[in-house]
């Protein structure tokens, strides 16, 4: 069932305008699959996960994401805010925003109308185990583990089809690491999301449906 | 969410937002007060020869004219004789003949030799009693103080004082054989009279007087008593008259005169000629102005593009959470301006209390005044529109900054 793929790439090349360049032939993920991409810094992961998102645009090929030909489109914002969840390693939040901001700014781009966002978030720190009070308080007062859950919450506010995460873990313990990733496939699950997760951590891949060495999807240039 | 993000983020600078936002005040302080100084020179150049239509003298330049009679720089070459002066005086299309005899000085202040006729014109300038203490002089041998030389001198009716001969503080003759009595204190006018004394003519005709003659005048001589001290000729002399209209008409009798080659100048046609000769004044000050505000500028500028390589990392947040590259830019346009403007509104609030202040003690120590005319539709379009500009253009620094970078 070709429409139900999450992801759908033919033969495409992408890169930086001065920096290394990548061929991707062939990526079908079909939706609603939770994907674990390994490989080592400095392989390219992030810049995978931008092509994706739509902030590197490509240079031939078919970029299809969620049904959207991204090859075709030189605007991706609105698309983006509406339809991605993404938590990066670090600098999730605006330091100078209290949390309940951070997580409405998501809303704010995705022009998301919903009444209540204020008392959903309050929902979803609840479920990510994170106090109330915390949602007044500056993004920049949370610990590290703190402020990577309230990073899933950002991510989940719009209640995205997918989530795309890029080393979400490697500045967290391994305490940490075991709460966030169980966290975040708790709630992945139960909105029946499209998950990827770029991480060059082998012991993160446990419980994801699928492993994808990114060496085994992409070609330098 | 916009402008809550902007305040949010200056916010969380403040510091270096406090340091823009006192850069482009303090810049606004200069430009507006060397826009404020220049006028106030100007109108107290101008208060100089108000209520005068005419100044006469003998036969020399405009400007030397203006600048020895109205302003008690320079000495004249020739003097008018009090022919002219008197027939001049007598004339019904004049209401009003001040004589100037200059040429002698005490302790570096300019001794005007005059009557009466000078207390009128400083009446008709302040539009009050010209005399902050005492009263004109109405003997020969009493004197009046402008207002800046008796609180340097610190002179008080009753005082007595002797005249030297010539402008200067040292070394010239003075004439010892008699003391001058003060009898009033001049209010402060803003204008050249402040730092002058003034005698009557017969009291400077007088002290001209070989010791022993001067010896054998007794010391309560009134003015006029004694024909012998009547001067021959004057320095210049005002006129104001009945009919601004005869101006030209009167100008051009006293010119072409007959009976003596004699000289009048319209005080407001001079000081527009000596203004046309300062004008690099106004050019330099202005310079300096906009030098600070440059200053101020690249200041401004410099501190908020070094900010935009920390926050990279905020952009990019804001990209990748779905903002278009307009919410970024009008982020910038917006903490840009808002820095601008508010620093201006401070600086205009600085200089509009600063020139209160400095106004009343300006009127009551120097009797300077000038009006403090802002033009609040000029100053809120250029703040607007400076504000504005300026966040335009850094936020297209900035973002082909940022470009720059991806």
């Amino acid at each position: 069932m070709p429409n139900d793929y999450a992801i759908d790439i033919t033969d495409i090349e992408y890169g930086h305008k001065k920096g290394p360049r990548w061929r991707l032939p062939r990526w079908q993920i079909t939706a609603g699959q939770t994907i674990f991409m390994q490989a080592p810094s400095g392989a390219g992961k992030s810049t995978l996960l931008n092509v994706l998102a739509g902030l590197i645009p490509v240079n031939s090929g078919q970029l299809k994401v969620l049904q959207e030909p991204l090859h075709e489109r030189r605007q991706t914002a609105p698309w983006r805010a509406r339809h991605l969840g993404v938590i990066f390693q670090s600098l999730n939040l605006l330091d100078y925003l209290n949390c309940l901001d951070n997580i409405l700014l998501a809303a704010h781009f995705a022009n998301n109308g919903e009444p209540r966002l204020a008392d959903k978030a309050r929902k979803l720190m609840t479920r990510l185990n994170l106090p109330q009070q915390l949602l007044h308080k500056k993004a920049s007062e949370l610990s590290v583990g703190q402020r990577q859950r309230v990073a899933i919450a950002r991510a989940l506010i719009n209640d995205p089809p997918m989530i795309l995460a890029d080393e979400p873990t490697s500045a967290l313990d391994q305490d940490n690491t075991d709460d966030f990733m169980a966290l975040l496939f708790e709630l992945v699950r139960e909105r029946n999301c499209t998950l990827l997760l770029a991480s060059h951590d082998q012991r993160l891949g446990g419980s994801f449906d699928q492993h994808t060495p990114l060496s085994d999807l992409i070609q330098p240039l | 969410m916009m402008i809550r993000l902007a305040i949010k983020s200056l916010i969380s600078r403040r510091f270096s937002a406090f340091v823009c936002i006192a850069m482009v005040a303090l810049s606004s302080i200069a430009l507006l007060t060397v826009d404020t100084l220049y006028r106030g020179t100007q109108s107290a150049f101008g208060r100089s020869v108000q209520e005068i239509d005419l100044i006469v003298g003998a036969p020399t330049g405009d400007i030397n004219l203006l600048l020895f009679s109205a302003f008690q720089v320079g000495a004249p070459s020739r003097e008018v004789s009090i022919n002219t002066f008197t027939r001049w005086q007598q004339d019904p299309g004049v209401a009003r003949a001040v004589p100037l005899m200059l040429g002698d000085s005490h302790k570096g202040f300019r001794v005007i030799g005059t009557d009466a006729s000078m207390f009128d014109h400083m009446q008709a300038v302040l539009e009050r009693d010209p005399f902050a203490q005492g009263n004109a002089f109405k003997h020969v041998f009493e004197v009046t103080l402008g207002h800046e030389v008796a609180r340097k001198l610190g002179y008080q009716p009753g005082d007595e004082l002797i005249l030297s001969h010539g402008f200067g503080n040292h070394s010239f003759q003075q004439h010892k054989a008699r003391t001058f009595t003060v009898t009033g204190i001049l209010t402060a006018s803003g204008t050249p009279i402040d730092k002058t004394l003034q005698v009557s003519l017969d009291g400077i005709e007088a002290i001209h007087w070989p010791p022993a003659t001067l010896a054998a005048l007794p010391a309560q001589l009134k003015i006029g008593e004694n024909p012998a001290l009547k001067p021959d000729s004057l320095a210049a002399f005002y006129l104001t008259l009945t009919n601004k209209v005869r101006t030209f008409q009167v100008q051009r009798s006293i010119n072409q005169s007959e009976a003596e080659p004699a000289q009048a100048i319209l005080p407001g046609v001079a000081i527009t000629q000596l203004w046309s000769m300062l004008d690099w004044v106004e050019a330099a000050l202005l310079g300096l102005g906009l030098l600070a505000t440059m200053v101020a500028a690249i200041g401004v500028g410099s501190t908020l593009l070094t900010h935009l390589d920390k926050r990279l990392g905020e952009f990019q947040l804001l990209k990748t959470l779905g903002a278009r590259h307009r919410f970024i830019f009008a982020l910038l346009v917006i903490e840009t301006a808002s820095l601008v403007a508010l620093g201006m509104l401070i600086g205009v609030t600085c200089t509009v209390l600063l020139e209160r202040a400095m106004l009343s003690i300006a009127q009551s120590r120097w009797g300077l005044y000038w009006p403090l005319d802002i033009d609040w539709l000029w100053l809120g379009g250029a703040m607007l529109s400076l504000s504005l500009a300026s966040g335009l253009l850094l936020a297209s620094i900035s973002t082909w900054q940022l470009k720059r970078r991806e």
